[in-house]
Order: C-alpha cells, then structure tokens, then sequence
C-alpha cells in the first residue's frame, strides 16, 4: 500500500486491435480472440509527495491472450526521459499499478509488468484529439470518428470519453510488430489517486 | 519460476471455477425454487379452482412467504447478469488477499448486491399485498385491470428512454468501469460495492420487475424472457439500443392492453 500521498490527473488514450467500440470494457472477449494495443497517460498535474509531475507522460504496450478477465496482460512501460530519476521512479510507482493507489487496487491482478524503461515521447494535443509517439518504435493517435460528425459520447458505460478510430496504433522493436490503424481508440481524461 | 508460474495458473483456474460454480449453483437453486413453487400452485389451480381461498386469507405468513418467493426470485433472474461484474471481482481481489479472504470478500460482494434486492423485494411483496387486497389480481396473479396493465407496460417503455434509465444502465454495464469508480478496501468495502451495484441495477430494472404484475407473477416463460432480455441489455455491444427498442415495444403494448378496454 501507498503510504506517499499522491494524485495525477490529464488525459489517456488508448488504441488496440479490437473493432470499435472495445468489447473489453464491457466485459466481453477482445473481438479477435486477443488484445493488443498502446495506451498513454499525459499528467497535466501531478504531484508524488512533493514531487511535481505535471506535463510527463507514460505509454504502456499491452499484449493479452484472450478474454482480459482471465488472463495476464504483458505490459511494457516508456516513461517520459524530461523526468528526473525521482520523478521517474514517482511515474513508475503511479503508472506500473506498483504502488497501491488508484491503479494499483485494480491492475495489480492483472498486469504483468514486464519493462519499464525511458523513451522519447513526443506529445501532440488539440482538444480530445491526441498523439503520442516514440520516434521509430511507436506511434499512437486518436482523432477520427467512427461516423464523420461531430464528437460522439463514449458508448463505453462509465468512462466520459470518446470511442473512435485509430488514426495511428503501431508498435515496433524488432521483436514485437503490429499495427492496428483504424481499429477501436478512446480518449478520455483521469484522476488518480492513493487513497 | 516457470513451475510457480504454472502453480499460479492452476490457482487460478481452480479459484475461478469455484467462484462459477458457486453462482451457478445459487442460481439453479433459486431457479428449482420457482420450477416447484410454480408447479405446485399449477396443482392447487386445479384442485381449488372454485375456492380461491388463498387470495384472501392474507396473514403475516403469507406476506413473508410471498417476501421469500420475491426474494428468490430475483437471486434467479438477477445473479446471471451480476456475474460478469463478480468474475471480475474475484480476479482483481485474488493476488491481493490471502486465500480464504479471496472467497470471504467475493461472498461479501455477492452477498451486498443480494441485500439491495432483498429490500427491493419486500417492497415488492407489499405491492402484491395491496393488489391482492384490493382484488385487482387474478388468482394467476395477474393484473385484470386493463387500464392498469396497459399503463404499467406503458410507463415502464417511457422509462426505458428516461435519463434514469440511461445512468443506471451505464454504471451496469462496465465491470471495469464500475471497479474503477467505486473501488473500496476490505471485506466491508465488498459488501459496500455489491450493495451500490445492487442499487444501480435497481434503478435500471424495477420496473421489468414490476412487468411481472401484468405477465403473471409466478410465470416461468416471462421470468426467463425478462431475465434474458437483462442481460442482452446489459452486456451486448449495442445494449442502449436493445433497451430502447424494447421501450418501444412495452408502450405499444401497453396501447394496446389499455385501449383493449374501451373498445
């Protein structure tokens, strides 16, 4: 458990391999049997104890071998290389679901973390529309609407945001390789916590 | 490492069908309940048709034993729909508990989301009670108030497309999203979460319960229908739409049952 008192908020992406919207939110199996996909944080406001984390942000690489509820999700975590070593390892508390906390109570199970390193990553933002990318490894986008009108409320119960399409979802390190453009993306915003 | 890996695996396996076949067996039980109860009203239809005695003798007893029949009743309907959630549950807790807490706190969720219904179905019991009393039901205990009916099924389509409806609905149907919002520590924390579920589906299905006045009470057919019809709204990718349609649906029905009376 936590015993630093913290608190992140910003906005998250994700883009995965799924038709849209993502099954996997409401329970059901990934739509192609697996899951696979990047999902990124950008901390507008951060704080760890007194360490500022505004303006870093984390991507996690997932890969899942069937239905999310029953099996492990293989992550692998770039944090932003501007963090300083304390406020990386503050990231790396918060993000890997380490520490106790927000995401820690409900991934802890699930996750298998299996790196965590410092990337490059390059942040592009206008409105919900984000990207987030690595130069040469990874690349991710949400902007496209499913329908082309104007911005729809997330079907995805519970979450404020927005389903839409991939306008980029690849991954590549020369062992592992996809890319899933124009399959299920959602953008929306968090707040964690430690308590 | 790859052998504890293996053990964990199986651990799993074994912690996740405990957990199925726990709910499967509560559900079938409930199910067995009905099958009987509805079985053995079928044969005193038969015998006391002419006597309908039952109606009105209404004591304490028959109050409660109309409470359990309601009570069970929901356990069966409602426990299919609340187990995608209560999996979900289980995993979450199962690497942060000891073992025996893993199934102590899945029970106490279980247990939190049953109590909600439980109160929905005194309230429900009570709703038979002045019905009966008022003799506006059948002894199949259906309504035979057209006007009544046809407004019951009419009200209940309008509030498939009311905002109610609709935030409800949306807490049910993320077990993800749901965990995520709501999370809380503990044994006491699980039996918290369940009881808030349980609210949440309340508010999305009291009044396909309260159906259960105009199909017939004790009907075995509408309690499957309405069961299945839960969890499609719940768990298939378009459930709004499924939800709304069968809104549609009930208020047209409902037309035709209410105006079946003035002509």
């Amino acid at each position: 458990m936590s015993e630093i008192s913290w608190k992140v908020t910003g906005f998250y992406i994700e883009a995965c391999n799924c038709d849209s919207v993502c099954p996997c939110w409401t329970g059901q199996a990934p739509t192609y049997g697996f899951c696979e996909g990047n999902c990124a944080w950008h901390v507008k406001q951060g704080l760890y104890g007194d360490i500022q984390l505004d303006g870093l942000n984390v991507i996690m690489v997932v890969h899942c071998d069937g239905h999310m509820r029953e099996n492990k999700w293989a992550c692998r975590f770039y944090i932003d290389d501007r963090a300083t070593s304390d406020q990386f390892d503050a990231m790396r508390q918060i993000f890997t679901a380490a520490d106790g906390g927000h995401l820690g109570k409900i991934f802890h199970a699930l996750w298998d973390v299996q790196s965590v390193e410092r990337a490059t990553i390059v942040m592009k933002s206008e409105g919900w529309r984000h990207r987030m990318s690595i130069s040469g490894k990874l690349g991710l986008a949400v902007g496209k609407l499913k329908l082309d009108e104007g911005p729809k409320l997330c079907r995805i119960p519970n979450i404020h945001g927005i389903a839409a399409l991939a306008e980029e979802d690849w991954f590549d390190d020369g062992k592992t390789k996809f890319d899933h453009y124009n399959k299920n993306a959602l953008s929306t915003t968090f707040e964690y916590h430690s308590d | 490492m790859m052998n504890e890996k293996l053990l964990k695996d199986s651990l799993q396996k074994r912690d996740r069908t405990i957990v199925v076949l726990g709910l499967a067996g509560i559900s079938l039980l409930s199910w067995t309940y009905m099958f009987s109860i509805a079985l053995r009203d079928k044969g005193m239809d038969m015998g006391m048709e002419m006597m309908e005695p039952h109606i009105h003798a209404w004591d304490s007893l028959n109050l409660f034993l109309t409470f359990v029949m309601w009570a069970v009743m929901m356990v069966a309907m409602m426990i299919p729909s609340a187990s995608p959630l209560i999996l979900l549950f289980a995993t979450i807790n199962r690497d942060r508990s000891k073992e025996q807490d893993l199934f102590v706190s899945t029970a106490a969720f279980v247990a939190g989301y049953l109590v909600a219904w439980t109160v929905f179905s005194a309230f429900a019991a009570l709703a038979q009670w002045g019905l009966q009393s008022a003799s506006l039901l059948s002894h199949m205990l259906v309504i035979n108030s057209p006007v009544l009916g046809g407004s019951l099924l009419f009200v209940a389509g309008v509030f498939q497309w009311s905002p109610l409806k609709y935030a409800c609905l949306t807490r049910c149907r993320s077990p993800l999203g749901f965990l995520m919002n709501e999370w809380r520590e503990g044994t006491r924390g699980a039996l918290i979460m369940g009881l808030i579920h349980g609210m949440y589906c309340i508010g999305c299905c009291w009044l396909l319960m309260i159906l259960l006045f105009v199909t017939g009470v004790m009907s075995l057919l509408w309690m499957a229908i309405i069961t299945i019809f839960i969890l499609l709204e719940k768990i298939v990718p378009g459930g709004y739409w499924v939800s709304r349609i069968a809104g549609i649906l009930l208020i047209t029905w409902g037309i035709c049952v209410a105006g079946g009376a003035f002509f």
